[in-house]
């Protein structure tokens, strides 16, 4: 009988041990095992057989992000942009918005984001009424929300990313014109909600917000009418690997308390099960460089939004051959990480960055638990 | 100064009740087979991080 000597390696779910290091399983209702059985089961065998649903890998969309304007009536102590959006004053053009959006294929999505992009609002009719063939997206702080755009929104089938970073926080971090951002914000889920629009929300998460992200969760599911929850983690400076032993705390709090059917309307959670059961359609963390490209405020390319500033990022497309990384147990699922992340903290993209990696070790651990909770409340329908 | 919401134990068990009865409706599909713009009460495909429901 092997006793399972290393428990801090071991993740437990359900009655399953699985070892990040060495991909071993085993099952904890049969403790009396030959070594040589657990020798052969390596967890992607598991994940395949046992856990995945009927499911056809779906073709990743094309999405191309497009930076309205840099000008943004807010300014956020810790927008990934820096808070002087509103000296900034760039705005895409028409023209040039046609000649990145012409080269799509058709039922791509068109994502508008800024800045501020409803600042430019008459510039999204323009792009939308000349591309119908498209889908559409919104990244948003929601001030500007009036009851025409609202209807708009949803007419044309708009999924809206509104931007909550919690109660109290946000009133004091992210700075509007009239210091009432948590109005502005109540006020947009209503006229959007009255108007029958998809809404999601998108939280930044700072050092300070990382111990209340398990109640930031229960607030915006409990108070709001929305759809689906984005958190990001990481692109604001302050976080250090510390802190990631809390926000690990937290999100396992949340997959724990909670159903498969509410954790798959939470982004990263979703990402990540479908990543462990060959269910994500790219083969890489995301689509950046790939199927997911931004367009600066002056037309320029880039790998994803969070590369808006860093003129070396840019181009077509992006391999993942010389990442460093690929002896990693998680490689598999999270092939290198964000590029954004990379770049930020180790300098380039394709070297790895502790604070990405133990993040996505995190990931790897809830994402483990949201799928076997599918698999779970699947079979008992 | 930061001020989250901080909930009490007995308030966090009231809003994950108003959760799980607000989500009761379990899905037999996972995944859509529509872009994620379509509004649906299943999640879409799209390898990106912003919420698209």
């Amino acid at each position: 009988m092997v006793k399972l000597r290393y428990l801090k390696e071991w993740v437990y779910v359900n009655n399953y041990a699985f070892n990040l290091e060495t991909k071993k399983l085993i099952n904890l209702k049969n403790l009396d095992f030959d070594q040589s059985v657990i020798d052969s089961v390596v967890f992607k065998d598991l994940v395949n057989s046992d856990l995945s649903i009927n499911y056809q890998k779906k073709t990743a969309n094309q999405i191309l992000a497009l930076e309205i304007t840099e000008e943004c009536n807010y300014r956020c102590s810790y927008c990934f942009e820096g808070n002087n959006c509103q000296i900034k004053k760039g705005s895409l053009d028409f023209q040039t918005a046609c000649f990145v959006i012409d080269k799509l294929p058709d039922g791509s999505q068109l994502r508008f984001f800024g800045g501020e992009p409803l600042l430019k609002f008459q510039l999204i009719k323009d792009l939308v009424k000349k591309y119908p063939q498209h889908s559409y997206s919104l990244v948003t702080n929601g001030s500007l929300i009036t009851r025409d755009i609202a209807q708009f929104l949803s007419e044309n089938k708009f999924s809206i990313g509104l931007s909550y970073d919690g109660f109290g926080w946000q009133e004091k971090n992210r700075i509007s014109e009239n210091h009432a951002s948590q109005s502005e914000f109540e006020n947009a889920v209503k006229l959007l909600s009255d108007a029958k629009a998809y809404i999601g929300i998108s939280t930044v998460i700072t050092k300070e917000s990382i111990p209340h992200l398990y109640d930031i969760h229960l607030e915006v599911f409990d108070d709001y009418p929305i759809n689906g929850w984005a958190y990001l983690i990481g692109y604001t400076s302050d976080m250090t690997l510390k802190d990631l032993d809390v926000f690990r705390e937290n999100v396992l709090g949340i997959v724990n308390d909670f159903p498969a059917t509410h954790l798959l309307k939470i982004n990263d959670l979703r990402k990540w099960s479908m990543k462990i059961t060959g269910e994500w359609p790219i083969d890489r963390f995301c689509g950046a460089g790939a199927c997911y490209k931004a367009v600066t405020s002056y037309g320029e390319e880039r790998f994803c939004p969070f590369f808006l500033r860093e003129s070396s990022c840019y181009g077509p497309s992006i391999g993942l051959k010389e990442v460093d990384c690929k002896k990693c147990s998680i490689w598999n699922y999270c092939k290198g990480g964000c590029l954004a992340l990379n770049l930020f903290g180790s300098g380039s993209t394709f070297k790895s960055h502790p604070f990405s990696c133990k993040k996505n070790h995190i990931y790897f651990e809830a994402g483990l638990k949201t799928r076997i909770k599918v698999k779970e409340e699947l079979e008992n329908i | 100064m930061e001020s989250f919401k901080v909930y009490s134990n007995s308030e966090r068990k009231e809003k994950r009740e108003n959760i799980l009865s607000k989500y009761s409706r379990v899905v037999k599909t996972v995944l859509c087979d529509t872009p994620c713009s379509t509004p649906c009460d299943t999640p879409c495909s799209t390898p990106c991080d912003t919420p698209c429901g």
